[in-house]
């Protein structure tokens, strides 16, 4: 997983970005402050309420939602982390469970097996003894001078 | 204001620029933010899936833990099963070979009392036969004393018969003369006199009672010789008896110890058997022992392996959660991306707008050599 890393990128992006809106905002507010001031008949003024005004409200706004921007993509990349930390969390979990659900099945293997084994052994001892204590009794018995 | 023309011409000129500059800068920082949120989009979209890849997989996690649980709750239940199978098996096993254990005890001891009646019987058997030897002997003199008084009997019965003649003859002589008589001159028959016949009577008589006394003691001799054979030869015969019924005591008391001796060996080999049935036996139950051991790990394992399924459904929840929070975050970025690119548009549009009106004046202002009010 590099989602975080792919947003961290894009955050670094978006600050890029965002240098460059402020910087290129700030030359362009200060150009068209020369402009304004070097520029200051009534078609000046006419052209700054038609078209440079309604820009200096975009610079503001564009840098709002610079900061929005910023803002968002680190919540994003600081959950991104998060949740690549539980991820990393459960890769840890996943391979600790398996390696005891290998465990549990190769010792639960191994009870079976040892289990049939020891049943099979006692009950062929059993019979064997059961011959054998046959056997005894018969010697037991005594028949008497 | 009036301006000179190609200074107002150079300010236009540089106003048109800063907003073109300007405009291309907003777009750039425009698309710059649609990649980025789309790169975030994007990275949000892999975590979210990853994310739910992975509840899913803890999911199957949790479901395959119980089954393993399961199959270890299992493997306990053979595993016990087995344990209490072979613990009775080894209580047996135990119980057989004390068993054989006893039994050749009591064979032994059957034995000891074997071979302390063969050593009996064989003592009496001794007796036994000293007695028979000791009847015989006395058998044998008896046979010699009988022998020797019949010959006595013989002997005496010579004189016995010669004097019973002579007393015959003496009597036939005396009958003889007792019918003689004799005629005396007056012609009277007178009995002729036996006394010669009669003392020769008396002494034949005399010599035949003697000859007969002396018969009379030899047979009575030769009677007590017989009763003493008699009583030699029931001895004798009681003696036999006794030898026989030693001999048979010995031989019932050595078939007797051959029988516990062979019951001793039989046991042992019983024993031996019962004791390595017990080793058999006490294998198997250690080998259950193990299993229960293995089970136990077993459980523990798949109790452990709960926990991490658990841990890993945590973990993979909690991932999902942040990658919602991840998604929405890219998702509110987006937005304000479209509301940033909304901008540059707006932007793109008045730059465009600024730019016809810029050039105009400029187109204008190349008509003139000098501007008043434009």
């Amino acid at each position: 997983m590099q989602s975080a890393a792919a947003i961290q990128d894009a955050v670094r992006r978006l600050e890029e970005a965002a240098a460059v809106f402020r910087l290129k905002s700030r030359n362009a507010t200060e150009e068209y402050g020369e402009l304004n001031a070097r520029w200051a008949d009534s078609r000046a003024r006419k052209f700054t309420a038609q078209h440079i005004e309604p820009q200096r409200d975009w610079i503001e706004q564009g840098a709002r939602l610079c900061h929005a921007h910023l803002s968002f993509a680190e919540t994003a990349r600081a959950a991104a982390e998060e949740a690549e930390r539980e991820l990393s969390g459960f890769f840890a979990a996943q391979s600790a469970y398996e390696s005891a659900a290998d465990s549990a099945r190769q010792s639960a293997r191994a009870a079976r097996d040892q289990a049939t084994q020891a049943e099979t052994d006692s009950a062929r001892v059993s019979a064997a003894l059961r011959s054998t204590s046959a056997a005894i009794a018969a010697t037991a018995s005594d028949p008497g001078w | 204001m009036s301006a000179d023309p190609r200074q107002l011409f150079n300010i236009l000129e540089m106003g048109d620029n800063s907003v073109r500059e300007w405009t291309r800068a907003f777009e750039n920082a425009s698309e710059e933010t649609s990649n980025a949120g789309r790169l975030v989009e994007s990275a949000a979209e892999e975590l979210r899936q990853a994310a739910q890849t992975h509840q899913q997989a803890a999911g199957d996690m949790r479901r395959e833990a119980s089954e393993v649980r399961s199959d270890a709750e299992h493997s306990e239940t053979a595993a016990n099963n087995a344990h209490a199978q072979t613990v009775k098996v080894e209580q047996l096993a135990e119980q057989v070979v004390a068993d054989a254990y006893r039994c050749k005890g009591e064979w032994e001891y059957k034995s000891s009392q074997a071979s302390a009646e063969l050593a009996a019987a064989q003592g009496e058997l001794a007796n036994a036969r000293q007695e028979l030897s000791q009847a015989r002997q006395q058998v044998s003199w008896a046979r010699d004393r009988v022998a020797a008084a019949q010959a006595q009997v013989e002997a005496a019965q010579v004189p016995v018969n010669l004097a019973q003649a002579q007393l015959s003859s003496a009597w036939s002589a005396l009958s003889a003369a007792q019918g003689r008589y004799w005629t005396d001159a007056e012609g009277r028959s007178h009995p002729v006199s036996t006394a010669g016949e009669q003392a020769a009577v008396y002494a034949a008589q005399t010599r035949y009672n003697s000859a007969l006394a002396i018969l009379t003691e030899a047979q009575n001799k030769l009677a007590l010789a017989r009763q003493e054979l008699a009583v030699a030869e029931a001895r004798e015969a009681n003696a036999l008896e006794w030898v026989a019924r030693a001999q048979a005591r010995v031989d019932r008391a050595e078939r007797r110890l051959q029988f516990c001796q062979q019951r001793i060996a039989q046991s042992a080999d019983l024993l031996g058997r019962a004791s390595y049935q017990k080793g058999d036996a006490s294998t198997a139950l250690r080998l259950a022992e193990r299993a229960v051991e293995s089970a136990r790990e077993a459980l523990e394992s798949a109790a452990t392996g709960i926990e991490h399924a658990a841990r890993a459904e945590s973990h993979a929840e909690a991932a999902v959660r942040l990658a919602a929070r991840t998604t929405s975050a890219s998702e509110s970025l987006m937005a304000r991306a479209r509301d940033f690119a909304q901008l540059s548009s707006q932007q793109t549009e008045s730059s465009a707008r600024a730019a016809t009106e810029f050039g105009d004046i400029l187109e204008t202002l190349r008509s003139f050599d000098s501007g008043g009010d434009l």
